[in-house]
């Protein structure tokens, strides 16, 4: 059964606030095994589709996550779902003892062990109340707790913002090496694209409301090229139709989606864009001038 | 498909009551100040006047002499019941809204735990954790006061048996049971009105517990229909021990079970609070962070 029901398939996902439109008709079919970057600007509607996802809000349209409501199944479905939301949500007054105690307590796939495991290897103490600890701290003891427990799928909302770039390093290195294996699923949201870039088994852009690329990350190699040329040959690239284009330095970068990188190649250097390159592109979706003009 | 049947047994609603007492500390803390401070007096005016009061109660009849000599436990009992309604109705009004304030709905929500769970182990701290904490608490307190009563008594050469002859040892438990299952049943719809304004209120809860009933008293009494309204509203805050017992005719408060169990206001309040209590459930599922 889990080979082929899909971990999240939404149609027409549609999430509609007082005046306006959240999430706008999405289709979306994520498969087991996947690490899947959602990103998109401020308001693009990331948070209001994971919530959806999570049982935690009402929506239009038809979405079945591990084949199951979300919205009616909740409670059973946190048996194979974990989330982490945006902000440190581990109650302050808990200690880490009660957190450890209380998942315990309720989830039938928590595995105290292995989360002592976790936070055997920091600072962290037993007795200490979660308001006592650091906010990377805090991080470090939520990810121990969602670590051991044996989820399908895992869920992520901006999990390292506030973090400082050790605990950034960490915390997706612990993800990878510690939890993520072929049977789990894995969805961050994040503005920090490119630190995740390396990680993710997939793409999707959001903006609007709406999905406006997505891809896998072996795709997307294969169809977006950054070629950078120096003058003469601007009026040549802009030819091809690039979607974006950028200059700095005196050279300029175009940024082609479905062009030959054979054809690229004559007038200049190819080379395979960052994905925050194609987000501001894919976005904007018209040549602007990004960093330190001409 | 099998390994999700051989997983551990897990108890939510159990965890779930426990980890309403870890965050509220003083859903056992007041009671157990206010019994410590109250017993501190009793047992002040046993040290120094139980010898000579126990001469006097010997002169009286013997209804008298029961009334006067388990005053001090009733004054004990009487004290800790009020805090333990009253931090109920403070931990009602928070119940819901404290976890919407600070965010920390999304963790519990991250887990295995229905709405339906979660409301109901917050119901039923007022309705069942604080009247059994209040009565282990009292019983215990009276326990000590029998003890140095016995001492005082017994180091004045005075015989123990009025004491222990007329103290009530046998009904004062039941009495109290009895009194505390009314008292929870009578203000199950108050405990529910007020959770379910935490789970709705975004801000102001106080507020909104307490206007609604004040403006329909108001409205009522301006249209001149006053008087039936406010008699409602009054005996469901304070008429619990008036519906559940009886007054002899020497005077005595006797539990009247057949007079609670076949009076409707007690049923029409359960069903009111079975409503509210639905409500909430319904209203926890939609609930986000303020």
């Amino acid at each position: 059964m889990s080979l082929t029901t899909p971990v999240v398939a939404a149609r027409g996902l549609t999430k509609t606030f007082k005046k306006h439109i959240a999430v706008n008709g999405i289709d979306l079919n994520i498969e087991s095994g996947r690490i899947v970057g959602l990103v998109g600007p401020n308001g693009a509607g990331k948070t209001t589709a994971l919530s959806s996802i999570l049982g935690l809000t009402p929506y239009e349209g038809e979405l079945k996550v591990l084949g199951r409501d979300p919205w009616t199944e909740r409670d059973v479905l946190m048996r194979d779902v974990c989330f982490i939301a945006d902000v440190a949500v581990l109650p302050r007054w808990m200690r880490v003892s009660q957190a450890l105690d209380y998942v315990e307590g309720v989830h039938p796939r928590f595995n105290r062990a292995q989360a002592e495991g976790f936070l055997a290897k920091t600072t962290i103490k037993r007795s200490s109340k979660v308001a006592e600890l650091s906010k990377g701290m805090v991080t470090q003891l939520h990810l121990a707790l969602v670590m051991a427990i044996d989820a399908k799928l895992l869920v992520l909302d901006e999990p390292t913002l506030g973090l400082d770039i050790l605990f950034q390093k960490q915390f997706y290195e612990s993800l990878i090496h510690d939890y993520y294996d072929k049977d789990r699923t894995i969805i961050v949201a994040t503005h920090h694209i490119d630190e995740i870039a390396h990680v993710l088994t997939d793409v999707i852009f959001v903006d609007g409301g709406k999905i406006v690329l997505s891809c896998s990350t072996d795709d997307f190699e294969s169809h977006f090229f950054e070629l950078s040329v120096h003058g003469e040959d601007i009026a040549a690239a802009r030819a091809f139709g690039p979607i974006h284009e950028r200059h700095t330095f005196g050279r300029s970068v175009f940024l082609f989606r479905n062009a030959d990188p054979e054809q690229l190649a004559t007038l200049g250097e190819v080379r395979t864009p960052s994905l925050s390159d194609v987000f501001v592109a894919v976005i904007t979706n018209q040549p602007i001038e990004v960093k330190g003009t001409a | 498909m099998n390994s999700a049947t051989t997983h551990r047994p897990v108890r939510p609603l159990y965890w779930s009551v426990r980890r309403e007492l870890w965050e509220h500390r003083s859903l056992y803390m007041a009671p157990l100040i206010v019994a410590a401070v109250t017993l501190i007096g009793v047992l002040i005016s046993v040290l120094t006047s139980m010898s000579k009061s126990l001469a006097k109660v010997a002169a009286l009849d013997p209804v008298q002499q029961m009334s006067q000599l388990s005053a001090p436990y009733s004054a004990l009992a009487l004290m800790v019941l009020i805090t333990s309604v009253l931090v109920g109705c403070f931990y009602c009004l928070d119940a819901l809204h404290g976890e919407r304030r600070d965010r920390s709905i999304l963790f519990w929500k991250s887990l295995p735990v229905s709405d339906t769970t979660t409301v109901l182990a917050k119901a039923g701290i007022p309705m069942m954790v604080l009247p059994l904490i209040a009565f282990v608490i009292i019983t215990m307190m009276q326990l000590v006061t029998v003890f140095v009563s016995t001492l005082v008594v017994l180091t004045h050469g005075i015989s123990v048996t009025t004491l222990w002859s007329k103290l009530p040892f046998m009904q004062m438990p039941v009495g109290l049971f009895y009194f505390l299952v009314v008292t929870a049943l009578w203000y199950a719809p108050v405990y529910a009105w007020l959770l379910f304004i935490s789970a709705w209120a975004k801000r102001g809860t106080f507020v909104w517990a307490v206007v609604p009933p004040l403006a329909l008293i108001a409205f009522v009494a301006t249209i001149g229909g006053g008087s039936a309204v406010t008699s409602v509203i009054k005996s469901r805050l304070i008429g619990a021990a008036e519906q559940g017992f009886s007054i002899s005719s020497r005077g005595e408060m006797l539990p009247d079970p057949v007079k609670f169990l076949s009076n409707p206001q007690v049923w029409m309040g359960l069903l009111i609070a079975a409503g509210l209590l639905f409500a909430t459930i319904r209203l926890r599922r939609r609930r986000e962070p303020l």
